[in-house]
């Protein structure tokens, strides 16, 4: 269903819903590059689900609005540049999906409606000391003890842990067979007595990662989503989920615009950093670069939308998008020249009281290395690589 | 305006069908021997089967096909390696003096374009290598009714025994009017000096020593410079379909290369290292044959120029990729991979290098107010 037959008129509601609806303290939290509170964020969830915006491309059935794939694009790009702040995809993109898919009618009952609300924040418990782009080898165990699940173990580099209420994680519950059989999908509460949290501070001055520890933590079965040890598939299927999503248009135009801010407003020996030659060659270079990855994505869109299937070569979107972000906040970096080398963490973590400095230059080193998160998550670029050898030019 | 998925798909399977009759190895030497490169009964084939009038419009004996058929069709002479000028004078020339022939000269010369019969160059560069499309050095001169010409232009492919030459000059005694011009073959004081190229291709040199020309067009320089833009932005776009055609193909060639040769007792394609690499180009490619199907589709000057840009990137990284991954037989004149790599290396500049295409970028971003 596409309920704005004319999408120019959409983005225009879309940019004029983000002008009049996006709270200003976030809106300045986003734009200086900090990090946003849970508090920040919840509330901005009720905002957009009040709007029925906060998952449109999810099924009516479920509290969405049924968006074909190229409205959820140009409402991406609009909340991008609008300085909203990039949804949990963790929520909203991967666990909705997969319960809609894999979940009991019990489940789906549960969960659904309480993140459409979006009140609930999911984090995803896959990674783990000796299991990164290796998932199958993780070793975090689940034993059954009649209707319940004793889990033992620990996961790593769980995005938002610490503002999660929900975990859904893989856990080993066989050893026979392939290490991808033993493994059983369940839905943990964050809240259960023996889970331990331990934020990790990254160089970026943020909290994104964190460690998870289970002791004897008990998971009733009716959470595991899917058949014991048959956890793998509905992993995998993971990766299908909003692919196109991951070329990351919005954000690489989100920090297209502040390269080009910083560019025309700061000034380097006499001269305005827009007329140095290093700077437009790398600034056109990027740009030619994002032209050509949106003209890409569009190819997969238009098959998208004329149901046919997308297929493994759509992982060049999510290679070339994430690399490209990193490349902004380089340029952006460069452009700034000393004003970006200041450290002040606690400005970074705790916007109440703090005193803006540049909002441009405040930030930029944090961002440069938040960026490269993109490259290592959802399958590391090194992991795009291998599917595009194997599957698409069959090496 | 446009054609349809289905006859662009049987266009497509023609010019495939075509090339693998018409432009085998021993087809493109014997017409690189040629004194021009393009001997006229093979120009008039290529009319036959329609594709000298594509960019023409139906009342004037053309097909109109539109930007992105006319795109397909041009990326499969470019895995074939076409010598003849098709880009250079089907397309840029052609569809310049589409744009600007009026009366008698547009019934004259406009069907017999389409049919192979007559073909047409545009000597758009300056004699520097320059793209000075609103500043040309050439002036003309009023001589009773007509005009003199006087000035040279630069290496063109395709313009060796064109029929006509098209060029642009000052308009006498007012150096803000410019005028396009039509210098027929064998026009007193028109000097062709045509040249082999380094890819196979001939191009073409004009000295214009008081020779007659046409009048076209004239109008102020802005308002011809936006006429030639639109033009020149059609055959780049065209050129850079061309150029993916001839990159994909040594690609491929690569491709089966790595998977064949045996070294350390296996193929070179089970190497990691060699596999992200194939990938890496294979991604540009593709990224570059989607912008350029949009550009044709909907061109913008930032598109386009972003178009330039990638497009020579690509040309050079795959020229410079399908050698090291080949090792020395790559660099051989005898090995086919040759032919491929000598004319990527010259298509990465034909139509502004990439150095270019990004000034203009940032000229588009940057100094424009917001």
């Amino acid at each position: 269903m596409n309920d704005y037959p004319d999408l120019n008129h959409f983005r225009q509601d879309v940019d004029r819903f983000l002008r009049e609806h996006l709270p200003a303290d976030l809106r300045q939290t986003v734009r200086q590059g900090q990090q946003p509170t849970r508090e920040q964020l919840i509330r901005w969830h009720e905002v957009l689900a009040a709007a029925g915006w906060l998952v449109p491309h999810w099924p009516e059935q479920w509290g969405g609005r049924g968006w074909n794939v190229r409205q959820q694009m140009i409402f991406d790009e609009a909340m991008a540049l609008g300085d909203a702040p990039e949804l949990n995809a963790v929520t909203f993109d991967m666990i909705g999906p997969v319960l809609m898919r894999y979940g009991s009618p019990e489940q789906q009952r549960r969960f659904l409606h309480a993140i459409a609300s979006g009140r609930q924040w999911w984090c995803q418990g896959y990674s783990e000391p000796n299991a990164g782009s290796d998932l199958a080898s993780l070793v975090t165990r689940a034993e059954r003890d009649g209707d319940i699940y004793v889990v033992n173990g620990s996961k790593i580099w769980t995005s938002y842990g610490q503002y999660a209420d929900w975990m859904f994680a893989l856990v080993r519950t066989g050893r026979e067979g392939k290490p991808q059989e033993g493994i059983s999908f369940l839905l943990i509460d964050m809240k259960s007595p023996g889970i331990t949290v331990r934020p990790i501070v990254g160089v970026h001055g943020w909290v994104v990662f964190n460690e998870v520890f289970f002791d004897q933590v008990r998971v009733p079965v009716e959470q595991r989503v899917g058949e014991e040890n048959r956890g793998w598939t509905i992993a995998k299927s993971l990766l299908e989920f909003e692919r196109l999503k991951l070329a990351r248009i919005g954000e690489n135009k989100r920090r297209m615009a502040r390269a080009r801010e910083v560019g025309l407003s700061r000034w380097r020996e006499g001269r305005r950093v827009a007329d140095w030659p290093w700077y437009r060659a790398r600034f056109a270079d990027l740009q030619a670069r994002l032209i050509a990855l949106e003209a890409n994505t569009e190819r997969f869109v238009a098959r998208q939308m004329a149901g046919e299937k997308i297929g493994p070569e759509v992982s060049m979107l999510k290679l070339r998008g994430s690399r490209l972000i990193q490349l902004w906040e380089e340029l952006t970096v460069d452009a700034l020249g000393p004003e970006a080398t200041p450290l002040s963490p606690e400005w970074l973590l705790d916007q109440a009281g703090a005193t803006p400095r540049d909002a441009l230059a405040g930030t930029a080193s944090s961002r440069r290395f938040l960026a490269r998160g993109y490259t290592i998550a959802g399958g590391s670029s090194e992991i795009q690589h291998n599917i595009l050898a194997k599957q698409v030019l069959g090496l | 305006m446009t054609m349809d998925i289905d006859t662009q798909q049987m266009l497509v399977d023609s010019a495939r069908h075509w090339a693998g009759q018409a432009c085998t190895q021993a087809e493109r030497r014997a017409v690189s021997a040629h004194a021009v490169g393009c001997p006229p009964e093979r120009w008039r084939a290529l009319g036959e089967l329609g594709w000298l009038g594509m960019v023409l419009p139906e009342e004037d004996g053309g097909l109109d096909a539109g930007l992105p058929a006319v795109c397909l069709l041009t990326e499969q002479l470019g895995r074939a390696l076409l010598v003849e000028p098709f880009v250079s004078s089907a397309v840029l020339g052609a569809s310049l003096l589409a744009e600007a022939a009026t009366g008698e000269l547009r019934r004259e010369w406009l069907p017999a374009l389409a049919t192979g019969e007559r073909r047409v160059a545009w000597m758009a560069w300056e004699a520097d290598g320059g793209h000075a499309l609103s500043a040309p050095a050439a002036v003309a001169t009023v001589d009773g009714a007509g005009f003199r010409l006087q000035g040279d232009k630069g290496l063109m492919p395709g313009a060796g025994e064109a029929d006509g030459l098209l060029v642009t000059a000052h308009m006498p005694g007012d150096p803000e009017r410019l005028g396009l011009f039509l210098v027929e073959a064998g026009t007193p004081g028109a000097t062709v000096d045509s040249t082999l190229l380094y890819d196979g291709r001939h191009g073409a040199r004009l000295t214009m020593a008081q020779a007659q020309g046409r009048l076209l067009q004239k109008g102020p320089a802005a308002a011809m410079a936006a006429l030639l833009e639109r033009a020149l932005a059609r055959g780049q776009i065209v050129h850079c379909a061309e150029t993916l055609g001839t990159a994909q193909a040594a690609f491929e060639i690569t491709l089966e290369y790595v998977r064949s040769r045996k070294q350390f007792g296996r193929a070179l394609s089970n190497n990691q290292v060699i596999q992200h690499r194939l990938v890496d180009l294979y991604v540009e490619q593709q990224e570059a044959r989607a912008l350029c199907l949009a550009t044709a589709a909907e061109g913008t000057a930032e598109r386009a120029a972003a178009l330039g840009a990638r497009v020579s990137e690509v040309a050079r990284n795959t020229w410079g990729e399908a050698i090291q991954l080949h090792g020395a037989i790559g660099m051989t004149e005898e090995y086919v991979l040759g032919e491929y790599v000598r004319r990527l290396a010259l298509a990465a500049d034909l139509y502004g290098s990439a150095a270019s295409h990004l000034d203009r970028l940032a000229q588009l971003s940057l100094d424009a107010s917001p």
